[in-house]
């Protein structure tokens, strides 16, 4: 449309001289230099002359600009060989690998569920009797305590709100293999405060109880003590 | 950079398009109206009315006269400047694309394939000097489906017909009878872009994918995938980019996931087929886009009846200098 060239870029050098009367009233000569560049600017005429058409139809009589809109600056970033990555993530996963794919779909489907379908048919088996057995008696509900082992939990209080999972996985791991940590947690996702550390083997349990109760973590001083048994019935 | 917003139209957009010299953005949309613009400021110069959805527009070389395709089985020519109209063609059917040849000596009008009559394609001789009317000159053969969009190939001597059965069919204007067909698209082809000159030409698919072609040879150069429907395509003038639009069509939108990043536009390296980033602007698919011949400015229309006018930053033009297609400097 219209463009503009630097045609000259060495400048003009010029000079303009004036007489002019100081407060005196003395005659003193002003010599003024000044340089001058030559720009070029290139328009299309029938650009210009469209940009003098009048407003037509609906427009006639107005501005024109009733329905533009200046929108917010907006920053168009452009990268070679940098991968645009969709923002897909989490809406499908599959349940047996974890893929972005649905479950019924999972190629390996078929690998995965032979090795896990013959435990779940022993569990299966155990209520062969026609009594009625209550949901949270069922075989493959184990609730929160732990089936089929008589080791009980320890409950530790006074616990670091910071604490996790991992960290009580390595502080009780050292007295034996740890089945299972729970940390109870509030509605806002903070530690309540104390949680339950179930061993695989009782004296491993009995171990950590003697020797972590007391124990320093984080700021606070542990007290661990065997967790009662939920009662069931 | 600060997009333009037009919110005039209450109706999807249909088409975007620039003049020659890329001052006056003409846009159609389906709620019967044609509205004019300045590309610089944003501001409307008038309006055209038509008597249906418009469906297809474009400008003569010098900006004079302006042809619409609409719905009410018209074709018409408008005088630019005052939006008076000067002639007007009655079909069977909605007219479905319609395009100048180069020289503007002619025009050709897409009819729809509804109601028993036969998708067609009806070459105009057009005298802009004296006359001023549209004269039938002749009617191609018709592909048997539905045509999307036509246009004309170098030099005129050829027809791109865009089909929905997903072929490119290619006619001849002087034997005036279908010369050959590119079959490459599974799904219905939404539009055919031309490089500058005519060199090489896009086509772009509802299957998800954009394809560039050689004119000449006819040869599959590159394969744009993007994993949604594709409506429209610009193509750079002066750097090597191209950008897509397009996203779930509207009918399909309440039975699919939909998310505002796939309306998005997206810009590919043309040599490299690569992508390399993308403007969020529309929240509806975009049905069109079009350059300014300067390559300075591109608009894109959508669903929403929102158009956008781009002015692109200086750092758009800093961006991979090196490999600006410039011609060989002979020493």
């Amino acid at each position: 449309m219209t463009s503009t060239t630097m045609d000259n870029r060495v400048p003009i050098e010029k000079t303009s001289e004036v007489i002019v009367k100081n407060e005196k009233g003395e005659e003193v000569k002003v010599i003024k230099r000044y340089q001058e560049y030559q720009i070029t600017v290139k328009r299309n005429r029938k650009v210009d002359e469209r940009k003098k058409w009048e407003k037509f139809g609906e427009c006639k009589n107005k501005t024109g600009l009733e329905n533009t809109a200046y929108g917010d600056e907006q920053f168009l970033i452009l990268a070679r060989g940098a991968e645009v990555k969709e923002e897909e993530k989490d809406v499908v996963r599959c349940r047996i690998c974890k893929k972005n794919h649905f479950t019924t779909k999972c190629p390996y489907k078929d690998a995965l569920e032979l090795t896990t379908q013959p435990q779940k048919s022993e569990k299966e088996e155990k209520p062969a009797s026609n009594k009625y057995i209550a949901p949270n008696l069922r075989g493959g509900y184990t609730g929160s305590a732990p089936s089929g082992s008589d080791v009980p939990s320890i409950m530790v209080s006074n616990l670091s709100q910071n604490a996790t999972e991992k960290d009580l996985h390595e502080l009780f791991g050292q007295f034996g293999p740890v089945s299972r940590v729970s940390i109870p947690k509030s509605i806002e996702g903070l530690s309540k405060g104390f949680a339950y550390v179930t061993y695989n083997h009782l004296d491993s349990a009995e171990k950590a109880l003697k020797q972590l109760n007391g124990h320093r973590y984080d700021y606070l001083v542990l007290s661990l003590e065997f967790a009662k048994k939920k009662s069931l019935n | 950079m600060r997009p333009i917003s037009l919110r005039l139209h209450e109706r999807p957009i249909t088409q975007v398009l620039f003049n020659r010299e890329g001052d006056l953005l003409f846009v159609a949309a389906k709620d019967k109206l044609v509205s004019l613009w300045y590309t610089t400021s944003g501001e409307r110069i008038g309006s055209y009315q038509c008597g249906g959805v418009v469906y297809s527009i474009d400008v003569s070389q010098d900006s004079k006269f302006l042809i619409t395709a609409s719905a009410d089985a018209r074709a018409k020519v408008w005088d630019v400047q005052s939006g008076r109209e000067l002639d007007s063609t009655d079909f069977e059917v909605s007219a479905r694309s319609i395009e100048f040849s180069q020289g503007d000596k002619q025009i050709l009008v897409v009819t729809d394939q509804v109601m028993g009559c036969q998708a067609k394609i009806h070459v105009f001789n057009f005298d802009k000097d004296e006359v001023r009317k549209l004269s039938l000159s002749y009617t191609l053969p018709s592909p048997q489906c539905k045509i999307t969009q036509a246009t004309w190939g170098p030099l005129n001597k050829t027809i791109f017909a865009s089909c929905e059965d997903g072929a490119v069919r290619i006619y001849c204007t002087e034997k005036r009878e279908l010369i050959k067909t590119i079959l490459d698209h599974n799904k219905l082809v939404t539009r055919i872009e031309w490089t500058k000159h005519r060199i090489m030409f896009m086509t772009c698919s509802k299957d998800g994918t954009a394809k560039l072609y050689d004119t000449k040879t006819l040869k599959l150069l590159r394969t744009f995938d993007t994993g949604r429907p594709i409506n429209a395509a610009g193509i750079s003038p002066t750097k090597p980019h191209v950008i897509l639009g397009g996203g779930q069509s509207a009918e399909s939108v309440t039975t699919t996931k939909v998310d505002a990043s796939q309306f998005k536009v997206r810009f590919f390296h043309i040599v490299y087929g690569e992508e390399l980033g993308g403007l969020i602007g529309h929240i509806g698919p975009v049905h069109s886009i079009s350059f300014t011949p300067d390559g300075k400015t591109f608009a894109t229309g959508g669903e929403e009846g929102l158009v956008q006018v781009n002015h692109l930053d200086e750092s758009y033009f800093e961006f991979d200098d090196d490999l600006i297609y410039n011609p060989p400097v002979q020493h």
